[in-house]
Formats: C-alpha cells, sequence, structure tokens
C-alpha cells in the first residue's frame, strides 16, 4: 500500500530540487518572513513568538514544496520570496526609526 | 485527480519521514516519559527526600561560610540554582575579578542539609542519564543536541503530513477499530485513533522540542542581521542573561546578611520561591545580588520574579514583581517551557504525560508495522522484501529491548552502592549502553518480531516488579511504608514501575501468536488501502 509512484517525482533532479527547495528554501523564507516584521514591529516580540511560529512556518512550507509541480519554480518561487521580505528588512534598518527600540 | 495526486504525495511524505525518523524518535519519547519524574528518580536512588520543592531551601549565609573555606570568595560572581527538585543546589564561582585572586573558580552540588560538596560525576544518577538520553546529550556537544533537535523538527513534519492524510477521514477513521480483522487493520486503526489523540500533545513537543535542541537556527539570523553580532544584547533583550554589574576593586566595608534578603522577600512577594541567588563582585564595593524566583504555578502560570539590590548601599537597582502583568515575551517563553517540562499540575500531569508519552511510542511501533506489513506484497521482489524485514527486525529489535534495559538500569542503580557514586555514571553507561547493544543484536539474529515483543514485554515487566521488591530489600522504604510516610518520591516511583509491569502483563496475556505472515495479493492491499483511505 505504499503510495502509487505515478504521482511522485520520478526525476532524481526534480527530487533534489524540491527536497532543498522545501528545507533551504523554507528556512530562508520562514527566517527572512520574522525578520522582515521584527524590523518594523517590535522585535522582542517577534522574536520571542518565532519559537513557535518558526519551525511551524518552516514545516509548512517543506510540506508546499512538494506539492509544486516543478523543482525550478518552487525555488523560484522562494527565493523571490526571500528576496521581498529581505529587501521589507532592509527598508526597516534603514528608515524604521522605531528600529531595535 | 489533483486531491488524488496530493494524497499520494503527502502519504509518501508521511512514510518516509515517519521510517527515518522512527528510531531515534522513540528512544525520545521513551526516554522523555521518564524524564517527568527525573527529580523523583534522583531521590529514589539516594534514598533521599526534600521538604520544601522549587525553593533553595538552605541559609545562603552560612553556605557561603562554608564555602569560604575552600575559595577565596572575594571578587567573583556566584550563583546558586536549584533547577531540580533535589536536595543539592549548583554552586557556580566564576574566577575572581581581582586579579590577585588566582585560585580559578569552579562548579559543584551543594547539599543542603550536610554541605557536603560534590562535582557533576559524583552526583550522577539514572534519573539525569534518562534526562539526557531524551535530547542524545550522550553523543558530544553538540551532535547529540542537533540530533535530536532535527529529529524533532522532521517529526512536526511527519504530524503535519499525517494529518493530511487523514484529515478526510479523520472522525469517521477515529471510531474505526477493528483489532480482530486483519493484522494490518489492527496496525492501521491503532496508529491513526492513538496517533489522533496524541495529537495535541506530539505537536506541543515537536515544536517546543525542536526550539529546545535547535534555536541556534532561529537566533542566528537575528544576531546577524538585526543585532549586527550582538549576541551579549539580543540574549539581554529576550531576558536569558541578567545585567552586568562592574566591580570596583574596593573591599565593602558592611556584612551583607544575603539570607535576610530572602527571608524578606517572601515577606514582600506571597509564597514567592527564591530558585537562583545571583552574587556579583563578591565583597567588593559594587557588590550586587539578584533573587531570581517564581510564584506557584496554582497562584499564577507564569509569575516570575526578579530583584537586585546593592550591597553597599541596600537599595533596589532592578525589580520584576511576580504578581504585576507578565510580559508577552515573559509569558511565551515561559509557557514553552512548561509546556515541554510538563511541571505545572502536579503527579496527576506528570502521570498523563508519561502515559502519553508511552502512547506516543506505540504510535512509532504501529507505524513500522504497517510500513513493513504494506511491503509485504506478491509483485515486491524477493531481495527488496528481504531487506525490508530486516530494517523491521533491527528498528523493533532497538526500540522495543529499551524497556527491560531501562527496568535492570533501575535495579543495577539501586544495588549500587552510594560509596561508589563516583563510578556511578561509568556503571550506568556500561549497563545500560552494553545490555542495550547485546539485546538488540540478540533479537535482531532471531529475525521474529513476535518473539521480539514477547520477550521484551516479560522481562521488562518481570524486572520492573523487582524494582519496588530491591527498592524495600536496599532501604528498608517497602512501598506500603513509603506511602504511610508519604514519602512520594519513593512511593511514586515504585508504584510506577508496578503499574507499567501490570500493563505489560495484561498485553502479555492477550498477546496471540500470529499464524504465518499472509503475503498479500494485490487486491487485497486494494483492499486495505481502501480501508485506509
Amino acid at each position: 500500500m505504499p503510495a502509487n509512484p505515478k504521482y511522485l517525482t520520478a526525476s532524481p533532479w526534480q527530487r533534489a530540487g524540491k527536497i532543498t527547495a522545501g528545507i533551504l528554501g523554507g528556512y530562508f523564507v520562514t527566517m527572512s518572513l520574522h525578520l522582515a516584521m521584527a524590523s518594523w514591529m517590535n522585535h522582542v516580540n517577534v522574536i520571542i513568538t518565532s519559537a513557535f511560529t518558526g519551525f511551524i512556518v518552516w514545516g509548512a512550507l517543506m510540506v508546499v514544496a512538494f506539492l509544486a509541480r516543478s523543482g525550478w519554480k518552487i525555488w523560484l518561487l522562494y527565493a523571490g520570496l526571500t528576496a521581498l521580505f529581505s529587501l521589507i528588512t532592509w527598508l526597516g534598518k534603514s528608515y524604521n526609526p522605531q528600529f531595535l527600540q | 485527480m489533483m486531491e488524488k495526486r496530493s494524497y499520494n504525495i503527502f502519504f509518501d511524505l508521511h512514510t518516509v519521514s515517519g521510517i527515518v525518523i522512527s528510531v531515534l524518535l522513540y528512544v525520545i519519547f521513551f526516554a522523555g516519559s521518564f524524564s517527568f519524574f527525573r527529580d523523583e528518580i534522583v531521590n529514589w536512588e539516594r534514598n533521599e527526600t526534600v521538604t520544601v520543592r522549587k525553593a533553595i531551601d538552605a541559609d545562603v549565609d552560612i553556605v557561603l561560610d562554608s564555602i569560604a573555606k575552600k575559595y577565596a570568595l572575594f571578587g567573583r560572581d556566584i550563583t546558586f540554582r536549584r533547577n531540580y527538585d533535589e536536595r543539592r543546589v549548583m554552586v557556580n564561582l566564576s574566577n575572581s575579578k581581582d586579579t590577585t585572586v588566582t585560585q580559578a573558580g569552579d562548579f559543584f552540588y551543594l547539599d543542603t542539609k550536610t554541605f557536603k560538596t560534590t562535582g557533576y560525576e559524583d552526583s550522577y544518577t539514572l534519573g539525569e542519564f534518562l534526562y539526557r538520553l531524551h535530547f542524545f546529550a550522550q553523543i558530544p556537544y553538540p551532535a547529540g543536541y542537533y540530533l535530536s533537535g532535527f529529529t524533532a523538527l522532521f517529526f512536526f513534519f511527519a504530524i503535519l503530513t499525517g494529518i493530511l492524510v487523514h484529515w478526510k477521514k479523520i472522525i469517521s477513521n477515529f471510531y474505526t477499530f477493528r483489532p480482530w480483522a486483519k493484522l494490518k487493520t489492527v496496525w492501521t486503526d491503532a496508529h491513526t485513533a492513538l496517533g489522533t489523540i496524541g495529537l495535541p500533545f506530539q505537536v506541543v513537543y515537536a515544536v517546543t522540542g525542536a526550539f529546545l535542541m535547535i534555536n541556534i537556527v532561529l537566533v542566528a539570523p537575528n544576531v546577524l542581521v538585526l543585532y549586527q553580532g550582538d549576541q551579549q544584547k539580543i540574549y539581554e533583550d529576550l531576558g536569558y542573561e541578567h545585567a552586568s554589574h562592574p566591580f570596583e576593586n574596593k573591599k565593602l566595608r558592611q556584612v551583607v546578611k544575603v539570607n535576610d534578603l530572602v527571608v524578606d522577600i517572601k515577606k514582600k512577594w506571597r509564597d514567592f520561591d527564591v530558585t537562583e541567588i545571583e552574587i556579583n563582585n563578591y565583597g567588593d564595593e559594587g557588590m550586587h545580588i539578584t533573587l531570581v524566583g517564581e510564584v506557584p504555578n496554582a497562584a499564577k502560570f507564569t509569575g516570575l520574579g526578579e530583584i537586585t539590590y546593592k550591597a553597599a548601599t541596600g537599595e533596589i537597582v532592578g525589580e520584576q514583581d511576580p504578581y504585576a502583568p507578565t510580559s508577552y515575551r515573559d509569558g511565551v517563553k515561559n509557557s514553552l517551557y512548561r509546556l515541554h517540562f510538563g511541571d505545572y499540575g502536579g503527579y496527576g500531569l506528570k502521570f498523563i504525560s508519561f502515559v502519553l508519552g508511552l502512547l506516543s511510542c506505540f504510535v512509532i511501533i504501529s507505524g513500522i508495522l504497517i510500513w513493513l506489513e504494506a511491503r509485504n506484497k506478491k509483485h515486491i521482489p524477493e531481495k527488496r522484501k528481504r531487506f525490508n524485514n530486516t530494517v523491521g527486525h533491527i528498528y523493533l529489535a532497538i526500540c522495543l529491548t529499551l524497556y527491560p534495559v531501562t527496568a535492570l538500569s533501575f535495579i543495577v542503580t539501586k544495588l549500587v552502592p552510594r560509596a561508589l557514586d563516583p563510578s556511578r555514571q561509568t556503571i550506568l553507561y556500561s549497563v545500560f549502553f552494553l545490555s542495550w547493544l547485546a539485546l538488540s543484536v540478540f533479537f535482531w539474529w532471531r529475525k521474529n518480531n513476535y518473539l521480539t515483543n514477547k520477550y521484551t514485554l516479560l522481562a521488562g515487566s518481570v524486572l520492573g516488579v523487582l524494582i519496588p521488591v530491591v527498592n524495600g530489600a536496599v532501604t528498608g522504604n517497602w512501598i506500603w511504608l513509603s506511602l504511610a510516610a508519604r514519602q512520594s518520591d519513593f512511593f511514586v516511583i515504585d508504584a510506577l514501575w508496578l503499574m507499567i509491569s501490570l500493563a505489560a502483563f495484561y498485553t502479555l496475556y492477550h498477546l496471540k501468536k500470529p499464524a504465518a505472515m499472509p503475503v498479500l495479493s494485490e487486491d487485497d492491499s486494494e483492499a486495505v488501502l481502501s480501508d485506509f483511505r
């Protein structure tokens, strides 16, 4: 009764893409999202909340990566999100007068 | 179509992540269940009772005098901490900030009744051993911590995919139990029903467990990006470090009675338990005393308090009232620890947590058995099948032998006299790991899961019954006497083992030798699969 292989990823490159996107890409998205929030909101509260939400978001993003049709596209999506959140973090560090206050 | 695809993906993810972490997770849950009773085990082993829970139960000034006989204290930071409900408190002495005091700092335990000091190894216990096995601390740091932390993270991943697989039938499957149907359905029904019962418990433990072991992966980006590498600052912001006080290198004129402060604070904050005393720059003009503690959980779930006095003037330089509203930061932080340690609800909560922990062990075992059964089919090549079976034999042998090995260790640690305390760690390591290895190899060699199950249960339950007997014979504290004397630590451990043995005997009584494992045809397996959906 193992899962029906016709629905699973056959190509090793695709599979590697999804695994790395889930674990690494998921981690980058999770962390950059939390950093972006911390740079604009009460950073202590965001950091301490991430004790719970960090691993939950990361785990969910791992699952999502495997639902993607293409390993490259999910990497592209995760990289794009990381870039977006990093930009927000950079803006927060540069322009938020309350940064780390 | 889409649904079938995602179902199969979730299924595959759940299978693969589950089978990879299964053995590690089993050890974590098994040792973790006993860790709820860590302090009771320690007191039971040492045959010591504690009269006061939580708070440091000694006159600190007398303790300081006794330490001063061995160490020049001037200019040191001295910390007393009572992490556990034991008679011993941890004492940490830093190097002196006065460079003329060359004697190095130290760490030791101090018995609050006899004032005897002992090093970490001389204080080693089976309670400590099992507690540390729970996060693989016997593997050198940080490898063991990271291994257990990432196991917790992938456990969360397995839970998530597990819920997704069962989401559509989570209600109806919950009421499905067909123990007299096919063997396969027993495992699947048990796996889903017990997995669902344990779900909230397991999610909490997966997430908080990951945090306790690999919080570094969450903290590191914050340090690098937000704090520009300033670690000290982030740990102060998060409340993990106390503010530091400068050393002035001038002898303090007046004598400070630290214990008076401890007594006074109880009047100020009702029922406040001082669990940590930190003295900065002892005997110096810059000497500061910080008392850290909490109010009982029944009064307030997160009632952490802290007060700092400047010794020279006696003024309060920092204060956090435990009865004042708790900050968001402290609330989140404290609930994380309390949820994981399960120590806020007395023995009832500990016992329920213990049972849920062992229940999770059962979910893991049934998961391995489903994995095996699902691959026991005609179209699977013989070689592949042999490999799967070997994996199954090894996994079950490692997991199931843990029960008799733990019971044996309880007996051994009770028989090893206190005079041998310095070698207790070596003895426990040898007994535990060697017997675990030998039994695992033996049952792997026997290649029979039924046999593994039966004889580990039998050995564990017989040894388990012997534990209270050995304790009674060695210490004279027979279980009925400790119950009558209300020595709860002794009674709880003896009773716990009796209850486990009873449950194991009951299981053994109902254990049926299975007919030769039928190999399922394709049609059968399709039928089973539809059962499962």
